[in-house]
């Protein structure tokens, strides 16, 4: 897709480092291939044991739904039953045998013969920014570098989807997403901060009349004519062929994918008129036009107080927009070839505060999977039973990492040099869970 | 190297921060430049660029060093002015303006990933970055900078440089590879974990390096009083310990009693102390007695894994401490030395750079011992050079930009990565995001070089504050702030029970289906946090604040939570210490600690100040005395609205301008791009800038309303967007596009603003 792919063959004329080491990596390394002269022990060393373990993509788009601020595991995806550690919560049944979740995800609980969910997740990472980081990248949160989210890794590997929209959209208010990471800007997700805004600057300003407008763009080439033909540099040239990409996104009928109202205010209202829920709705209407990765994040996790009071609130949020979008994938044929995950930067401390709230636990917390090749209606893994430790099938982060770009057919073990030609590899050598998937 | 001296008629005023003796004459000296560079062209076969022209050189110099394009009055200003050294004239200008101190800010922001907030924190970022744009402003020398950047320790509002440390809070090893970069031109990141692959550093010279600045503590942040206190807590609960240890069973069980009573309401005074904390959390930075050990899997026979670092440096000479000096000063001292091999070059290619849009090395950041210069005499010449000014970075771009080869019209050819460039003049470069911006800003404000003074006293009193709440809890004893919390822990506990009716409460509405009734319940629940700050406030903050103020000599007033304070005599009196009407304890106004609020009479002559200014452009462009009040009105809201890139946090917030223009997210060094991107012609063709340079009283549009006649008009238009008149042709084509139905000056002013050649620096 041309949004997304310009950029990286444009060279502007002006020599950024960023530009140079990229080019002097892909002329003296070769970009993406494991060079000779990192046969040497210390540099080849933290490859050997990235996973080589490769197939064809089982799911073609992605949805991440991120619960920012540390979900209550207990409370949401491994409630326990008996323990003081519950605290007031109790599991429901689901449509799925033997799973159980949470009784304040009841919509969701009907779906879970799509879903798979972990419940031995663990992470060292205890701080929201440093969690947040590490359950996008797979790294640790570093001075020197930025990694990349999924997404951009998706972008790198597999170009674009078959839309004039951008391959790659967040749908949030976090500001620290790590976004491209070390990679082009061009590889970066487009941020949507409001669904129900749609994206910015795509209409012809107001008191101008289409036509009005297209004779103003042709004028500016007129005059422009002389620097062009003495200018004949990429990045010039670039933004000719910008301003064309442009135009043409603004006629795109894909752009009716950020026009909410087109749904019936039945299916608006299901999935919740806030935030989260409309952006779930906004993801699935991307993918269908051609979207590859969506993210929509839904804050208010960190209940240090009155944890049972806000759980609720956030679950009821969080039930209707997810269970509405696993159903209407299904309903639409687009599970099958769709992920959706939920995760969050850490679980909570299964000890109940002083003020009835939880704190951090990054020991033991969950996540799910839905569609794009993952067997619905099961468990893996296991904590104990207040919760408090993984006691059976630990999954690092780097691992979850794994399973999503495993389902999307990305090589693990492929090395890329950032343009400090430092060698990376997407999930920091996680392993894929293949036991998820049908 | 031998000083030119002032010759020719050809005076210029002295930098007075050059060395003493000999008057520094920037024009004499860029000739050796130039002459250096005539050799290597000869020997080449290559010629200078043809000379640019003045509308072609005053816009480069504007947005070169001010960042921004020219006032269409400015450019005018320059053209007219008939002396032959005018050049030189404006380059001395701009170069002391406050413009060239917000354009390097930007610069620098990009190389030092300076954040107003992010992983320093709101008060430690500010006061980093108002102190980058301080030293900027003054012309600190660079080598002065940097010693103070990498020896940095005190507070915030004492020292932004702790800014340097604070932006790696919790990385020291992750710093120590940015300022080998960033200052040394030196990758060594990859030491870190390993011998350099492809360099010769290994990582024992990391760790080496890095024992210098590992004790440098970015988590030091309780003060006296707070570190007082909790070793009264400490204490305490060991004194409970001792006695359930004794021998007398009574002794025993009253410890135990005792040891429970102070664990249960420890939590609570843990809590409350925690909230006050945070307050002034990550502010300091202190020098600790830290040793850096090499990581659990060292593979090399040098050392042992684990074992501890000796500091070390990686090249040139040794960090000796000087009689007085601390070792982290040595280091400083080494870094910056003139003798450092790496030191000088890489700035000296920083400041070429930013004229030619190339270095003499590139990546500057990233040489080798094997890297050689494209031209090899200049690189030598312009170290000596930069050594001979003492740093002084302003005299040092006097200059660059003086040199002939600069003002020669861009290259034509488009540079290739790789090759070596013989600098016959400068590259055609896209303009920055900030130059963007504040280009555009330029566009809507007759006067951007104004001094933004609201976004500075904001910037200011953030700092003030945090430095007053700081202090206020430093003047409490630790008994007293211990004696405090008690009191506050009380209020927590209370809280902590009332949450849990709460929550029973709010369950059982909602089972019932009573939706008011749990979200009035909800509401309480919230307003248990605001209850919690005024028990702080009265139990501690209040108390602090009014010794402190007593401290200072101001009369302390009385404080009754949620009515603010009263004091007969302190009435209006700014020598007193005040409350604010909000109850805020936070608030209460100290001297020294809060700037003096304005009288009426002071606030009306700053006004009225303005306001002649204003009366003053108003006359330049003709405005008629009845227009005046609107074009105040106009006026003060352009000077609210429309900031400097530097005067917006940094980096702006997502979705900004900047950001759509490529404004680094100061995440990683250099991290600005300046490539084409669909949001950003998006923003270019439909964004909210447009309506606001065609209001009435823009830059722009004064312009245009000057102009009697029609093609008077293109003119100002040309004038303010492209820094020149149009060429028939272009009046040709314009006068065809009325064919197309577009005869409005907006039509064309919003062709040009979507012209490549407004974009690109010429």
């Amino acid at each position: 897709m041309s949004f997304n792919l310009r950029s990286s063959t444009v060279r502007g004329n002006e020599l950024s480092r960023r530009q140079f080491a990229v080019r002097t990596a892909s002329s003296m390394l070769g970009v993406g291939l494991l060079p000779d002269m990192f046969a040497s022990k210390a540099s080849a060393a933290p490859f050997e044991d990235a996973s080589p373990l490769k197939q064809v993509p089982t799911a073609r788009n992605v949805i991440y739904l991120y619960m920012s601020g540390g979900q209550s595991h207990l409370d949401t995806w491994d409630p326990k039953v008996g323990v003081e550690t519950a605290g007031p919560t109790k599991p429901i049944k689901t449509s799925a045998d033997g799973v159980r979740i949470s009784e304040y995800l009841p919509l969701t609980a009907r779906q879970m013969h799509h879903v798979a969910v972990i419940n031995s997740l663990t992470s060292t990472q205890g701080a929201h920014e440093q969690g947040n980081y590490m359950m996008h990248t797979s790294y640790e949160m570093r001075g020197t570098i930025r990694h990349p989210a999924m997404g951009a890794w998706m972008n790198v590997f597999q170009g674009g989807g078959n839309s004039s929209l951008p391959n790659f959209v967040y749908v949030g208010n976090d500001s620290r997403h790590p976004g491209a990471g070390f990679f082009p800007a061009s590889k970066s997700p487009l941020y949507v901060n409001n669904p129900e805004n749609g994206l910015k600057n795509v209409t012809v300003q107001k008191g101008i009349t289409e036509d009005q407008f297209h004779a103003r763009m042709d004028l500016a080439a007129g005059l422009d004519q002389d620097f062009r033909k003495e200018f004949p540099h990429r990045n010039v040239n670039a933004y000719a062929e910008m301003y064309d990409d442009a135009m043409k996104m603004m006629k795109s009928e894909d752009l009716k994918a950020f026009d909410l109202t087109e749904e019936a205010d039945e299916t608006r209202n299901a999935y919740g008129k806030n935030s989260f829920g409309q952006g779930c709705l906004l993801a699935r209407r991307l993918v269908e036009r051609g979207v590859r990765f969506v993210e929509v994040s839904l804050g208010g996790w960190d209940t240090h107080v009155a944890n049972f009071v806000k759980v609720p609130e956030n679950c009821a949020t969080l039930d209707a927009g997810l269970a509405n979008l696993i159903g209407d994938l299904h309903a639409r044929g687009l599970l099958d070839e769709t992920l959706v995950v939920l995760c969050s930067e850490f679980g909570r401390t299964p000890t109940i505060n002083q003020n009835v709230g939880r704190d951090h636990y990054p020991k033991a917390f969950s996540g799910i999977m839905a569609g794009g090749g993952i067997a619905g209606g099961q468990t893996y893994g296991k904590t104990d039973k207040e919760g408090r430790e993984v006691v059976e099938g630990k999954v690092q982060i780097p691992d979850f990492n794994a399973t999503i770009a495993y389902a999307l057919g990305l090589p693990l073990n492929q090395v890329i040099y950032s343009p400090s030609k430092r060698p990376f590899t997407i999930a920091d050598k996680g392993k894929p869970l293949t036991h998820l998937f049908s | 190297m031998k000083h030119a001296f002032a010759s020719l008629g050809l005076v210029l005023s002295v930098f007075a921060s050059v060395t003493s003796g000999a008057t520094f004459n920037p024009v004499a000296e860029a000739r050796e430049i130039d002459s250096i560079l005539e050799r290597d062209w000869k020997a080449n076969g290559l010629k200078q660029n043809a000379a640019a022209d003045d509308n072609t050189m005053v816009r480069r110099l504007y947005l070169d060093i001010v960042g921004r394009i020219p006032t269409a009055r400015e450019a005018e200003a320059f053209l007219n002015d008939g002396s032959p050294d005018k050049k030189a004239k404006l380059i001395e200008r701009l170069l002391k303006s406050e413009g060239q101190a917000l354009h390097a800010f930007n610069y620098w922001a990009d190389v030092l990933r300076a954040q107003t907030s992010g992983q320093a924190r709101i008060i430690a970022g500010t006061a980093y970055t108002e102190y980058l744009k301080d030293s900027l402003r003054e012309n600190k020398p660079y080598d002065q900078l940097v010693r103070e950047l990498v020896s940095a320790q005190g507070q915030a509002w004492d020292n932004g440089a702790i800014g340097y440390y604070m932006r790696d809070r919790g990385m020291p090893l992750d710093n120590l590879a940015n300022t080998a970069r960033v200052f040394l031109g030196t990758r060594i990141e990859c030491a870190q974990c390993h011998d350099h692959p492809f360099d010769k550093w290994t990582q024992m010279q990391f760790f080496q390096m890095g024992a210098f600045t590992y004790g440098l503590d970015t988590n030091d942040y309780y003060g006296a009083s707070m570190n007082d206190m909790r070793g009264i807590v400490r204490d305490r609960e060991s004194e409970a310990r001792a006695m359930m240890k004794s021998k007398d069973k009574k002794e025993q069980a009253k410890g135990k009693e005792l040891y429970e009573k102070y664990r249960k309401e420890g939590q609570y005074v843990t809590r409350a102390i925690a909230d006050l904390r945070n307050q002034i959390q990550y502010t300091q930075v202190t020098l600790k007695d830290k040793d850096l050990r090499l990581p659990h899997d060292y593979q090399y026979d040098d050392a042992k894994p684990k074992s501890v670092v000796a500091p070390a440096t990686m090249m040139g000479h040794k960090a000796e401490p000087r009689p007085g000096e601390t070792q982290l000063d040595a280091y400083a001292r080494w870094m910056t030395s003139p003798e450092n091999p790496r030191f000088t070059k890489v700035v000296a290619n920083r400041l070429w750079k930013r004229a030619f849009g190339v270095a003499l090395i590139e990546p500057l950041d990233e040489l080798l011992d094997s890297s050689v210069a494209m031209v090899p005499e200049l690189m030598t010449h312009l170290e000596k050079l930069m050594v001979e000014l003492n740093y002084d970075m302003r005299a040092f771009q006097s200059v660059i930009y003086n040199t002939k080869a600069y003002q020669s019209e861009v290259t034509r050819e488009e540079y290739a990565l790789g090759t070596v460039y013989h600098f016959t003049g400068p590259l055609l470069r896209r303009m920055t995001a900030e130059q963007m911006w504040d280009s555009f800003v330029t566009l809507i404000n007759p006067d951007p070089e104004m001094e933004n003074a609201v976004a500075r006293e904001k910037a200011e009193q953030r700092l003030l504050s945090a430095m007053k709440m700081r202090d206020a809890l430093d003047s409490l004893t630790g008994e007293q702030l211990f004696e405090g919390a008690r009191e506050a822990a009380k209020a927590y506990k209370a809280r902590a029970e009332r949450t849990i009716e709460l929550q029973t409460q709010i369950a059982k509405a909602r089972a019932d289906e009573d939706k008011d009734k749990a979200k009035e319940l909800g509401r309480q629940l919230s307003g248990l946090q605001k209850e919690m700050r005024k028990e702080l406030d009265k139990h501690i903050v209040a108390p602090a604040m009014q010794t402190l103020a007593a401290k200072v000599g101001a009369k302390p007033v009385s404080y009754t939570p949620g009515k603010g304070g009263s004091s007969d005599e302190a009435e209006g009196s700014m020598m007193m210490a005040s409350m604010t009407s909000s109850g805020d304890a936070a608030k209460m106004k100290i001297p020294g600690y809060d700037k003096p609020e304005l009288t009426k009479e002071e606030r009306a002559a700053a006004e009225k100040a303005l306001q002649a200014e204003w009366t003053k452009e108003a006359q330049y462009y003709g405005i008629p005395e009845k227009e005046l009040k609107y074009y105040f009105q106009a006026r003060s809201s352009q000077i609210k609205n429309w900031l400097r890139a530097a005067e917006i946090d940094s980096p702006a917030p997502r979705g900004h301008y900047l950001r759509e223009f490529g404004q680094s997210d100061r995440e990683t060094i250099e991290n600005a791009n300046n490539e084409a991107s669909v949001p950003q012609a998006l923003a270019m063709m439909n964004g909210q800038l447009l309506p606001q340079i065609l209001n009435k009283y823009s830059q722009l549009m004064l312009n245009v309303a000057k102009a009697k006649y029609p093609d008077d008009q293109v003119e100002a238009t040309y004038m303010s967007v492209l820094t020149r008149k149009p060429t028939q042709q272009e009046r040709d084509v314009w006068a065809a596009a009325s064919e197309s139905g577009l005869n409005e000056i907006d039509d064309l002013i919003y062709a040009l603003l979507n012209t490549q050649q407004f974009i690109f620096v010429q």
